[in-house]
């Protein structure tokens, strides 16, 4: 007898204890690959696993309308190589698809024939995997819709799910702007949301600082998370780039370089924080640059993705979200460590509810 | 060249945002430069050229000669068409060219109508090696074909077939005598080779089989694609100059070479450069540089000029940059009242630079498309403002050059980009000379750009009667009126001088007479009040439209005003009724005394009529108030009867639903005027008259409908909110909810609450929710 009561008395105090301090996981960390090849260094490789990384957004292929042939074709596609993480790894299939080829597809057969073609070769694709590797539950789209393609992509979504049943989740990508006016964009018919937190300064102006991420733009944009219909998870910034400015218009981006590039290299002239001119035609990072042409370059700060986090945290109330980190590279390992990776992830972790 | 690597590959890596800051499709534009009227055909179809997506269309553009039956046409050394020998190289299969070989009736019939089976029937061995070389390259050709299904993840090359295609091609090869046909056994057996991915056999293959000295035709050049491609993996310098050799070489290669070759670092290029043959091929290089997204063509064209200025590529990378020119200087939208030029491109130091590349191509006695140069450096000198220069230039270009119809235009051109005021006079001018002028007058783009242009002016002169009616028939915007617009129009029809013929072209083309402008301005007026419930100012506006015109007009006497638009829209028993066949007129039944003409002045009267009643006699106030809350939410942006003051499309007779998406597409040169951002409504007027009706009110059954409608008019306040579909958690204003709870409360026991209950859904959910 007394032995029961005291074993009542334990388990009501386990109860008790944990009803008071739920013991809550980090949410998870995930990233997104973003390359021709999947081909994962060891120092990648061991990056992830400080992360107790399980899960990897992986570009398949893109989809492009092809104006000689007149129709939606996949391009740049993934060629498999090497990933061994030495335990199983989820893998989400992610299809970027151009809004302008969205805008070119006749509806509804036109779209239609798009899914089924995407649906056939993502299978294809997915049945070459290591069943022993990697699982794959979730498919992710990524396409900026406007009004004009919102209803070709809202129906290839729905094409797909009827031609890929085997799939459990569909996710899309959002980005801030269809959040905040997400009854004007409307919300694609998936299971789950990724915002893409970044890219969302003004390419173009020329006293924009940082384009891939301005925090004063952005909280012009978090409203509606408390009442947006879909669960979103976050996706930040783990890139850098240049833009390139030709008689001060925007020409495009060159992706991962850095100041410190420029600095080092006599073609290049500093007129200002972040800003260079171009001293003599040349190569840059595999893109012919044109002297007087001028280079912004932009990258991310450990502050403001601690920054970044705490505003999301805020918008989004007593919602909880994972973070999927963009993208994986080992130039970006070299840059960011695991420490601030988890503390961005820890300081997402709810209070205790005493 | 250790980075070499297909440039559309890595341009689509670099970046997962695309920048089409040039080649944006759906930057509209004036184009007033012919760029497909090149001097070589097969570059047109370059002019769209962008990395990895291919080529443009275009119904100018030639196809490149097909270089391959014109191989095949020396070798026969007849008189062959090519249309023969295309239906025998592409078109028939291996069975029927199997056939044709053994069965000589069967030759015979076809030889009849084909000249190359004709020489098949004459000489025996060329029908057997021909035919046998034919098969051969059928085979060949199925495992070409295959891989080229980007979707089908299964569409494979087959490496065993392949492997035994190589092993035959080699055996035929030692044993054929036929020079001609050797040398195409040999580009078979290489592209195996290619395809089985044997790098070291390609090269060992080539140079066997074509070694130092051999004729360099057609064959010879497909083979050293191959070998190029072999390079181009093993980062070879000479990769991309053999790339170079085969461009020159087969026009029907371009754009593959194209998209083979590319440089990432300046070494690479400069090695391979060094190893080109002939400055052609440098020009190559240049070319394909200045092909590139975001390349500086200027630049690519200055380095071709200097060592090749005939080449046919110079015209090519001049044509697109003055494509990406006047997508900049001539936009069809305009962010402000700022005349063409658009974007300060006459203070762009690059289009100085061009022009001067331009104006020495011109000036070179050594160039034969001389007007080519001669016109691009008119246009380029047009849009820097100097205007004197490029009209001398223009002037000379004879009637019978190729360019002459496009330099009388691009004279036009420069007359509306000189205008610095536009007066009477030269606004006169300008009209008649574009009414009247042969070469110019169904140009359709000018037509267009002079309305811009006009416009432009015409607004930056605050004269925004005559930019409007240069644009615009009076009723092309008749749901967005404007008090000032209206009022200026007024102004200009009185002022006007019909002497002038622009001015009487605005007059008479866009009102018919000075008396029915005025009419069409006296309604529009009388409208504009209506629709804000300024009745007296209605009525005073209508009163002026004269008879004739209240008899013609379809929009002073509305089909909408005639029946229906007292109509209780409660529930929805006449959703498939037209309007027509709707017989609810009671309330001219029940008070006779009221105005029957159905028109905008007996509307607006009827108004004025039961507000005064509603005044006069507060025993039925509430009933008067309730009846002006109807009409005037018939008349909103839900109601059955928009068109009857709002000039609205109709829905075939049957009601008009008011879009939230309907944005007016209107000339953007009029962006940021308010007359054209959006259609005036306001719930309140209805609002107010239901409010006043519940206030004054005994009845609970009328108080219940009152609320009931009140809720209605409230839904109408964020229009954008309620027609979203998507949209599961609608908000609505504070009135919305407290007019259901009012109902709930304290008129569930009326039999109008019964009927909303069983007849509409947002109450039905509000009283379950509640």
């Amino acid at each position: 007898m007394k032995f029961n009561s005291f074993l009542q008395l334990l388990i009501l105090g386990i109860f008790f204890w944990a009803g008071c301090s739920p013991k809550k996981e980090n949410p998870a960390i995930a990233f997104y690959h973003w390359k021709a090849e999947m081909d994962i260094s060891q120092a990648e490789m061991d990056y992830m696993d400080s992360l107790s990384v399980r899960r990897l957004y992986v570009r398949f292929f893109d989809v492009l309308f092809d104006k000689e042939r007149q129709t939606a074709v996949p391009v740049s596609q993934l060629d498999w190589k090497f990933f061994d993480m030495g335990r199983k790894m989820e893998i989400v299939p992610v299809v970027f698809i151009t809004n302008s080829c969205m805008g070119k597809l006749a509806y509804p057969q036109g779209v239609d024939s798009l899914a089924k073609n995407m649906s056939e070769k993502l299978r294809s694709m997915i049945a070459k995997l290591d069943t022993v590797r990697f699982n794959v539950k979730e498919l992710q789209l990524d396409c900026d819709w406007t009004l004009e393609t919102q209803s070709n992509y809202f129906k290839l979504i729905e094409d797909l799910k009827k031609y890929m049943p085997e799939i459990s989740k569909f996710s899309a990508t959002i980005r801030l702007h269809q959040v905040k006016y997400f009854t004007t964009t409307g919300v694609p018919p998936v299971d789950e949301g990724v915002l893409m937190f970044y890219n969302m300064g003004d390419i173009g102006k020329d006293k924009e600082k940082n384009s891939i991420l301005n925090l004063q733009k952005a909280k012009t944009y978090l409203e509606n998370f408390d009442v947006y219909p879909l669960k979103l998870d976050i996706a930040l910034p783990l890139f850098s780039w240049a833009v390139q400015f030709r008689e001060n218009k925007v020409l495009q981006l060159i992706n991962d370089l850095s100041a410190d590039d420029l600095d080092r290299d006599l073609n290049f002239k500093k007129l200002e924080e972040n800003r260079y001119l171009v001293l003599n035609s040349c190569f840059i990072k595999g893109i012919y640059v044109y002297k007087n042409d001028q280079l912004r370059t932009e990258g991310i700060k450990e502050a403001d993705l601690m920054k970044s986090v705490k505003l999301l945290k805020k918008a989004f109330g007593s919602k909880s979200f994972n973070l999927i980190f963009y993208h994986l590279d080992d130039h970006i390992v070299k840059q960011f460590k695991p420490n601030l990776i988890k503390s961005l992830s820890g300081n997402l972790q709810a209070k205790p509810q005493i | 060249m250790k980075k070499l690597i297909l440039v559309f590959l890595a341009s689509l890596l670099s970046s997962n945002i695309s920048f089409t800051c040039w080649f944006d499709d759906s930057a509209v534009h004036y184009s007033f430069f012919d760029t497909e009227e090149l001097s070589d055909p097969t570059m047109i179809l370059f002019l769209d050229y962008e990395a990895g997506l291919g080529l443009g269309y275009s119904e100018k553009a030639k196809d490149a000669e097909d270089a391959n039956l014109s191989d095949w046409k020396k070798y026969l050394k007849a008189k062959v068409s090519e249309t023969d020998l295309a239906a025998l190289i592409y078109t028939m299969t291996y069975d029927e060219i199997a056939k044709l070989q053994k069965d000589r009736i069967a030759l015979s019939k076809a030889a009849a109508g084909n000249t190359v089976l004709a020489l098949w029937l004459s000489d025996t061995a060329l029908k057997k090696n021909m035919g046998n070389y034919l098969l051969f390259a059928k085979k060949c050709e199925e495992q070409a074909l295959k891989g080229s299904d980007y979707w089908n993840e299964d569409d494979k090359k087959d490496l065993n077939q392949l492997k035994k295609l190589s092993d035959e091609g080699q055996k035929v090869y030692n044993k054929e005598k036929d020079k001609f046909l050797k040398n195409r056994y040999a580009f078979q057996v290489i592209r195996a080779a290619f395809y089985m991915q044997k790098n070291d056999d390609v090269l060992s293959l080539f140079d066997r089989f074509f070694p130092k000295g051999t004729e360099e035709n057609y064959i010879y050049f497909r083979a050293l694609e191959l070998k190029a491609g072999v390079q181009r993996i093993r980062q070879d310098d000479e990769a991309a100059a053999n790339y170079a050799r085969v461009f020159v070489n087969c026009p029907d290669r371009r754009n593959s070479c194209l998209n083979s070759f590319s440089f990432t670092n300046s070494d690479d290029w400069n090695a391979s450069l060094k190893l080109c043959r002939s400055n052609e091929e440098k020009a190559v290089f240049y070319t394909m540089r200045g092909l590139q997204p975001n390349a500086s063509m200027i630049e690519e064209l200055e380095e071709i000029s200097a060592i090749a200025p005939e080449s046919p590529m110079m015209e090519l990378l001049a044509a697109r940059y003055i494509r990406q020119v006047q997508q900049l200087a001539f936009p069809t939208y305009v962010s402000e009242a700022k005349t063409y030029p658009q974007n300060d491109m006459e203070k762009s130091e690059n289009l100085r630079r061009f022009k001067n590349l331009l104006k020495k191509m011109a000036e070179n006695k050594s160039i034969k498309n001389r007007h080519f140069w001669s016109l691009a450096d008119a246009y380029c000198g047009l849009i820097l403002r100097d205007f004197n220069a490029a009209n001398q230039t223009l002037a000379a270009i004879p009637a019978n050059s190729t360019y002459y119809a496009q330099a009388q235009t691009l004279l036009y051109v420069a007359k509306l980009l000189a205008l610095t005021n536009l007066d009477a006079e030269s606004a006169e001018k300008l009209w008649v000379e574009i009414q009247e002028n042969e070469k110019i007058k169904y140009n359709e783009t000018l037509i267009q750009f002079f309305k811009d242009v006009f416009s432009l002016h015409y607004q930056k002169q605050a004269d925004i009667a005559r930019a409007y009616l240069t644009y615009f028939n009076p009723y092309d915007n008749k749901g967005r009126l404007d008090l000032n617009l209206l009022e200026a129009l007024e102004k200009f029809v009185d002022n006007c001088n019909l002497k002038n013929k622009y001015d009487a072209f605005l007059i008479e083309g866009r009102y018919g007479s000075i008396s029915e402008a005025k009419n069409i301005l006296n309604e529009q007026k009388g409208v504009y009040y209506l629709q804000r419930n300024m009745l007296d100012k209605a009525i005073e506006c209508f009163s002026k439209c004269d008879e004739q015109h209240k008899k013609v007009s379809p929009y002073f006497e509305s089909l909408y005003l005639n029946k229906s638009i007292w109509f209780e829209s409660v529930i929805h028993p006449y959703f498939n009724v037209a309007i027509a066949e709707q017989n609810v007129s009671f309330l001219y039944e029940k008070y006779p005394e009221l105005k029957r003409d159905f028109n905008l002045l007996s509307y607006a009267q009827t108004l004025k009529a039961l507000e005064t009643k509603a005044a006069n006699e507060p025993a039925k106030a509430a009933e008067y108030y309730y009846l002006l809350g109807i009409a005037w939410y018939n008349t909103g942006v839900q109601g059955w009867h928009r068109p009857a003051i709002y000039y609205s499309e109709s829905n075939e007779g049957n009601y008009a639903w008011w879009s939230a998406d309907d944005k007016l597409e209107s000339p953007k040169v009029f962006k940021g005027y308010d007359w054209l951002s959006d259609r005036y409504y306001t719930p309140d007027i209805a609002g107010s008259y239901f409010e006043k009706s519940l206030k004054s009110s005994g009845n609970d059954e009328l108080k219940a409908k009152a609320l009931y409608m009140l809720a209605k008019v409230e839904k109408t306040r964020d229009l954008e909110q309620t027609q979203n579909i998507w949209n599961d958690t609608p908000q609505y204003s504070k009135r919305y909810y407290e007019a259901f709870k009012d109902l709930k409360s304290n008129f569930a026991n009326t039999a109008f609450y019964k009927d909303i209950l069983r007849e509409c859904t947002d109450f039905g959910d509000y009283v379950n929710r509640n």
